[in-house]
């Protein structure tokens, strides 16, 4: 694993780490680490957005959930679930969602007709 | 002679010189004094200082930032409070 933030915070980084953010409109809540981006950011998810984040911008805790790389919100929500947190689902809504969890709009029925009259 | 109200330093003065090449002296509201961190008093950033009638007319994003303890604690005292709340 990457030796990450020398002399700064000698607890490493590492996937499923939980944290608290201290920056920004998402400070004072939970997230955990979902994967690592290089030396000094990482993917956060949880009760904040799921953004990449700065390590000097993360408070990290003692607890190492059990997650997989690039893990889903629901599973990550799950997770932190177990591990006695609460979820601050007004959080959670104003998360964007991303293009995978969009659905895909169904065919016009339009071109359907268009083919029956043919 | 100025009017009795003027004649104190708590309205702002401003002198200009009119058209018809006059000088004359305008009588304005100062503007609100610095805004301070409550917990070490450094001046707080992202606080427009303006005239208070005119602050109250702005919208609430852009009267402070949009963080825990905006517009009351600077970020460095701000990052304090939330690590002793997780210790």
């Amino acid at each position: 694993m990457q030796q990450m933030h020398e002399g700064k915070d000698k607890r490493k980084m590492e996937i499923g780490r939980l944290c608290v953010k201290l920056a920004g409109r998402d400070a004072g809540s939970e997230c955990v680490v979902v994967d690592i981006i290089d030396n000094n950011n990482v993917l956060v998810d949880g009760n904040t957005r799921r953004k990449k984040c700065n390590i000097m911008h993360l408070e990290p805790l003692d607890q190492v959930l059990k997650i997989k790389k690039n893990a889903s919100h629901d599973d990550v929500i799950s997770a932190l679930e177990k591990a006695g947190i609460k979820i601050n689902k007004k959080g959670s809504s104003r998360r964007k969602e991303t293009k995978a969890e969009k659905k895909e709009p169904e065919e016009k029925p339009k071109k359907a007709k268009a083919k029956a009259k043919k | 002679m100025v009017e009795g109200k003027f004649r104190s330093r708590t309205k702002r003065r401003i002198f200009i010189k009119t058209p018809g090449g006059k000088n004359k002296i305008l009588y304005k509201k100062r503007n609100m004094g610095k805004i301070t961190c409550a917990n070490c008093g450094k001046e707080l950033h992202g606080m427009p200082r303006m005239v208070k009638n005119a602050f109250r007319n702005l919208p609430k994003t852009k009267k402070r930032p949009e963080r825990p303890y905006g517009g009351n604690l600077c970020s460095k005292c701000m990052r304090e409070k939330i690590k002793e709340k997780w210790k």
